[in-house]
């Protein structure tokens, strides 16, 4: 019989809000070996939603 | 035979050397457009092509450092990339390090592209925006990939996007396709299996995979990642 402890850090954004380390956006971030939750901060869905269309008006169609 | 068949056979000889002819032109055209064979750069080669396929008289291999960037920019109704008319799998013969050589827009705005076959999509420095506004696009039989190899953009608005399937290394921070909420749990798995064991470096990398496809990975498979220095997001 094998025992597997598997360990995962998730961060979760509060209700309305997004998680962003600047440059990545997500609601849920399950974090690396090397990150910690002190690189990533709450922002607002609007302010997520804004940076989303700015993005996406950067690609030439 | 009969004047009613003198009539059939006599229509279906002008159809003939109208066909004949039809050929003889495309032939033409494709000798001219590829050089008899021997183009070796199709950057924006079929630029705003409204063709739904895009079958050329000699295979398409690009050699040239520039062989592949907007190949088929808007083409808006391309449906289907062929591998029996594209091989993309030679490296470029004449490399100078330009930052803008890869798959830069190379499939951009083909907006009812649904499938690219395996054309041998090898690495290259940067698939920067090279998928962008593929609505339709459901299938990317193989995408090659490697440690060095960049992502900007490269899946925005895939939205259709099921299958896909790397070869090779994920080691740049960069891959988004969040957009992608239909991908199966096997191209979740390419993508998972694909990422470099960044966990010596002390240094974090993220890959954005978005909540829908985060719910289809079991915690031991989002270990997989997070243990290889990836945070998931």
């Amino acid at each position: 019989m094998n025992i597997t402890t598997i360990e995962l850090r998730k961060l979760t954004a509060s209700e309305g809000m997004m998680l962003t380390n600047g440059e990545i956006y997500g609601k849920e971030i399950y974090l690396g070996v090397n990150d910690s939750p002190d690189n990533w901060h709450e922002v607002s869905k609007e302010e997520y939603d804004a940076k989303m269309a700015q993005r996406e008006s950067e690609v030439m169609t | 035979m009969n004047i009613a068949e003198k009539t059939l056979q006599l229509k279906q000889d002008f159809d003939d050397v109208y066909d004949a002819g039809k050929k003889a032109e495309s032939d033409a055209f494709w000798d001219m457009f590829q050089d008899n064979g021997n183009r070796t750069s199709y950057s924006s080669a079929f630029y705003y092509w409204s063709a739904q396929y895009i079958r050329p008289k000699y295979k398409v291999v690009p050699t040239h450092e520039h062989g592949i960037t907007q190949m088929f920019n808007a083409c808006k109704k391309l449906k289907k990339i062929e591998s029996a008319y594209f091989d993309l799998s030679q490296k470029p013969q004449n490399f100078t390090g330009n930052i803008n050589f890869g798959y830069y827009y190379t499939f951009n705005s083909c907006s009812q592209l649904e499938e690219i076959e395996d054309i041998g999509m090898i690495a290259q420095n940067h698939y920067n925006y090279a998928f962008a506004y593929c609505y339709a696009l459901h299938t990317i039989a193989k995408m090659g990939v490697d440690a060095n190899t960049q992502f900007s953009n490269t899946f925005t608005s895939c939205k259709e996007l099921v299958n896909l399937t790397l070869d090779g290394i994920i080691g740049q921070n960069g891959f988004d396709i969040h957009w992608s909420t239909k991908l199966t749990h096997d191209s979740l798995m390419s993508i998972i299996n694909a990422l470099a064991d960044k966990s010596g470096t002390g240094t974090t990398f993220t890959i954005t995979l978005g909540t829908e496809n985060l719910a289809k990975l079991t915690d031991a498979e989002k270990a997989i990642a997070t243990q290889k220095g990836w945070s998931l997001a």
